[in-house]
């Protein structure tokens, strides 16, 4: 469960970023440049990059 | 040390990344607007010291200077109580809530999955709101993102601790959004 109060059946970060629309505003912006914006490397690969950190703090978690 | 890129020159720390990348640069200027001067319960010297505690745990110097100045900065605000808190938050003289507070900042500095309902519960046994507990969450996560943002990048970090006042009145009294000023003013001194 939750810690707080986030609106029911939204799974991940888009559960905080609907019960809180002023920050997630700028948290969508951010990702669509890094992730999709018109630049070199091509999107795939900054995905890639970005699933990469993700399992690499949930792999630290686990030594904790 | 000079930066691991080539940033533009005269800026100190996270505004450099900021000038050589305006696109990235607007919506983290945003969120920081939101998370530390929107409106909230909580008041922004009480947010950006989260925000100081984090980058000084994360190590994080021109961080935790910045935003130790802009706390200090604001109403009910001092560099002795960010001091404070950074050496020992629980016995600071902040409030109970602020305190609980921290300590949930704390976990997520080390990892989100340290957050336990103990915590959370703690907060709330101190009055804290669920919208208190979600903005010290991210503010916590946001600044371990400009954190290695900010370090990631070798930026410049000025050692003089007046360069950090500067900055501190500057970011509690015009804020984050309109400071295309410190490249303005860095312009004019050229």
């Amino acid at each position: 469960m939750a810690h707080i109060a986030l609106p029911e059946g939204i799974p991940g970060i888009r559960g905080p970023m609907a019960f809180r629309p002023e920050t997630a505003k700028p948290l969508n912006e951010l990702v669509d440049v890094l992730l999709r914006g018109p630049h070199p490397p091509p999107p795939g690969e900054r995905e890639l990059i970005a699933t990469y950190v993700s399992a690499r703090n949930a792999i630290a978690a686990h030594h904790f | 040390m000079a930066p691991h890129i080539e940033l533009p020159e005269g800026l100190p720390g996270i505004a450099s990344a900021f000038a050589f990348r305006p696109e990235t640069a607007k919506p983290l200027r945003a969120l920081a607007e939101v998370l530390l001067r929107g409106p909230s319960s909580l008041t922004s010297a009480e947010r950006e010291t989260i925000a100081a505690f984090v980058s000084a745990r994360n190590d994080c110097f021109f961080c935790y200077a910045s935003h130790r100045a802009a706390a200090a900065n604001h109403p009910g605000g001092s560099y002795e109580l960010v001091d404070a808190v950074r050496s020992d938050y629980r016995s600071a003289s902040v409030s109970p809530k602020l305190k609980a507070l921290l300590t949930i900042a704390a976990k997520v500095q080390e990892g989100g999955r340290r957050v336990t309902a103990e915590d959370v519960a703690g907060a709330r046994a101190e009055g804290a709101t669920d919208l208190e507990i979600h903005d010290t969450v991210l503010i916590a996560a946001a600044f371990c993102m400009y954190n290695r943002y900010v370090d990631g990048l070798a930026t410049y970090t000025p050692a003089d601790a007046g360069a950090y006042d500067e900055m501190g009145i500057r970011m509690a009294n015009q804020g984050y959004v309109g400071s295309r000023r410190i490249a303005d003013a860095s312009d004019e001194e050229q």
